[in-house]
């Protein structure tokens, strides 16, 4: 179905939101991409479209998933958060080493706080002292990884809680309560980048930041939440990771920063700003879930499974290209400097 | 899509086809009859990590599954401990006959084993433990006696000293299986000679240069005192090595005069060895020993065979004496 004929057959007093974002499916290679990969390893393989399966690989793309949703806002609004790996390692320790004395939903809410207040940081960082976005993250991975282990130390940490560890592993029917949580949010996240003013004057600031100024936009505030919720949501997804493995180990979220930021450029989020959605961002999500899956159910050694989607990321961005856009890192850069 | 699926049922009837040209006799070690042919078997190997050792066990588990005409599917998590319970659930949905799993994390790998569990599929382990809460899932574990290993590294230090002598420790990681027993292990040796006599015992976590820098310090407080180092491996014995050639070069230790043991091998100890130096002798533990073990327990699981819980491979020790007939450590 192309645009125009799906546009044609739809009543004119359609819900916008959904044009809006249906019509973005559309127009983005990833959902055909998408369907191709499923298609393929269905034929390559008969257990890949088990239930069983299915639910295995929405619970893997939920993971770094709950990353790719901060991401996209963080990335709509012109900048990068690098730091948000470091930051699953981080808050995964936290809630775990915090239970024995504050008890479960406290340490809970110290894992969750701790994520935001990372992000309120960076966003700070970045607004008030208009530090590179791409430098204040990358300083921040760095350092968070090293207070990771100095909280966790080397070895894992037992999960106190049983109520966590059921929570992690709790199914309602065959999916589980993670990816549950994982689609009300981008349900949560979709709503606020398509029809909030937050969300309408992120995209403004990203589109053209010194026009957003003008225009009398906080653009600091937009920004710093923006951060802060991308903080939030990892922390959100140490919680999920340290709850499904019934522990924490300082090494959880290793190069999550990585799958998070290429699902989202596969969602043809253009990392200069100003573009993107969450719901193409999830099409990047799954892709990338059902390229891991898929590729070790074809019985491809786990390096072919990094080439090929390195390829499937190089082959997203010359589209990206292609539609008029720079590649992204020069630009990234200039575009900082020219804001200084 | 209709074609896609049919070169992919052309390309499995062949592999089928090819498996059964390939098929070798059942072993003699397997008992008759058997629940399924060997060729038909499917069994999923979850890595921790692809490192020199693994590339090793990973080699010799891929020749031995030939020549038994099994199929095999190994992951690899990277040492992601996240990705290792995705790689085992990735095994689950494919329905294998066994997974094997050398855990990554003891504890944070119990929720995927449940899943096998549950999904019917029988666990073996490979040189690594889970938590207790996961024995429940497991059929079996294979690898080697760290115990005995431990104690053969003091046997035999006692037999190049005699039962007058001095001996310190350098361990391995506490609380770790391998670290914990191996010392327990040369301890329990030592302790039947009751002329020997147990200087001090430090961990180096198998790490060369921590060890290097403990025997530094043994020597600075016990000096010629030292007549043996019973070290928990191969790595460990060659941190002290170091440290006891430079002492013995500065002239803070008489030359010729300790002698080492290790309680795990490695090539380059076993070229050592061959000097005939401080390093006296080690026990021999090859990754390939550990492969064939832990293939051979699941292809017997799977055929619904009683095997025992716990099984070890043969970890023989050496010494200059019996080098030449000891094989090269392959790692």
């Amino acid at each position: 179905m192309t645009v125009s004929s799906y546009l044609e057959s739809r009543p004119a007093v359609a819900f916008r939101v959904f044009d809006h974002v249906a019509i973005g499916a559309l127009r983005n290679p990833i959902w055909l991409s998408l369907l191709v990969a499923i298609a393929f390893f269905a034929a390559r393989s008969p257990h890949f479209l088990s239930l069983f399966n299915i639910s295995n690989i929405l619970l893997q793309a939920a993971f770094f998933g709950f990353l790719a949703i901060g991401l996209t806002l963080v990335i709509v609004s012109g900048h990068i958060d690098l730091s948000v790996g470091s930051l699953v390692g981080l808050t995964a320790g936290l809630g775990v080493v915090l239970q024995p004395t504050l008890g479960l939903p406290l340490s809970v809410l110290a894992a969750l706080s701790a994520g935001a207040a990372v992000g309120v940081f960076n966003g700070v960082l970045v607004e008030r002292l208009g530090i590179n976005s791409l430098i204040v993250t990358l300083a921040a991975m760095i350092g968070l990884k090293g207070l990771t282990f100095a909280i966790v130390g080397e070895e894992s940490i037992i999960a106190e809680s049983t109520a966590f560890s059921q929570l992690g592993s709790f199914r309602i029917g065959s999916i589980h309560l993670i990816t549950i949580t994982f689609f009300v949010l981008l349900i949560v996240a979709n709503w606020v980048l398509t029809t909030t003013r937050h969300g309408r004057e992120a995209y403004a600031i990203g589109g053209n930041r010194t026009a957003a100024v003008n225009a009398g936009i906080r653009v600091r505030r937009h920004v710093i939440i923006n951060f802060a919720v991308s903080g939030f949501l990892a922390g959100l997804c140490g919680l999920a990771i340290s709850a499904n493995m019934g522990a924490a180990v300082p090494t959880y979220g290793d190069g999550y920063e990585g799958w998070a930021i290429a699902a989202v450029a596969l969602g043809g989020a253009k990392l200069t700003g100003g573009s993107g959605n969450v719901v193409n961002s999830l099409g990047g999500v799954l892709l990338l879930a059902v390229l891991r899956n898929g590729l070790n159910l074809a019985h491809l050694s786990a390096h072919y499974v990094l080439v090929a989607i390195g390829v499937a990321l190089l082959v997203a961005l010359l589209l990206e290209k292609r539609s008029g856009a720079p590649i992204i890192l020069p630009n990234l850069i200039t575009k900082h400097r020219r804001r200084a | 899509m209709k074609t896609l699926t049919r070169i992919a049922l052309a390309a499995a009837a062949l592999a089928v086809a090819t498996s059964f040209a390939a098929a070798a006799e059942a072993p003699a070690w397997l008992k008759a009859p058997l629940k399924k042919p060997l060729d038909q078997l499917v069994i999923g190997l979850s890595f921790p990590l692809l490192d020199p050792w693994g590339a090793t066990y990973e080699s010799s588990f891929l020749d031995y599954a030939k020549q038994l005409g099994v199929k095999v599917v190994v992951l690899d998590s990277q040492a992601d401990v996240p990705k290792q319970s995705n790689d085992i659930r990735d095994l689950v949905a494919q329905g294998v006959d066994t997974i094997i799993a050398l855990p990554l994390n003891n504890r944070a790998i119990v929720g995927a084993l449940g899943e096998a569990h549950s999904a019917g599929i029988p666990v073996v382990l490979s040189n690594g433990r889970v938590a207790p809460s996961g024995e429940q899932y497991v059929t079996a574990w294979t690898g080697p006696d760290h115990h005995k290993t431990g104690y053969l590294s003091g046997q035999m230090l006692i037999q190049a000293l005699g039962e007058k002598a001095n001996i310190v420790i350098i361990s391995g990681t506490p609380g770790t299986e391998s670290g914990d027993r191996r010392e327990k292990g040369c301890r329990d040796a030592l302790a039947e000679h009751p002329g020997v006599t147990l200087l001090d015992a430090q961990p180096a976590n198998f790490q060369r240069e921590k060890a290097q820098s403990i025997m530094e310090a043994y020597i600075t407080r016990f000096g010629d005192k030292i007549d043996g180092v019973c070290a928990n491996d191969d790595d460990i014995a060659l941190g002290a090595l170091a440290a006891i050639k430079a002492a013995v070069a500065a002239g803070r230790l008489k030359p010729d005069h300790i002698k080492i043991t290790a309680g795990a091998s490695q090539k380059e100890g076993y070229e050592e060895i061959k000097k005939n130096g401080y390093f006296y002798g080690s026990v021999l533990m090859q990754p390939d020993d550990a492969s064939h073990l832990a293939l051979k327990t699941a292809i017997e699981v799977a055929e619904g065979q009683d095997v025992a819980k716990e099984q070890y491979y043969d970890t023989p020790p050496y010494t200059l004496k019996n080098i030449d007939q000891t094989p090269i450590p392959s790692y």
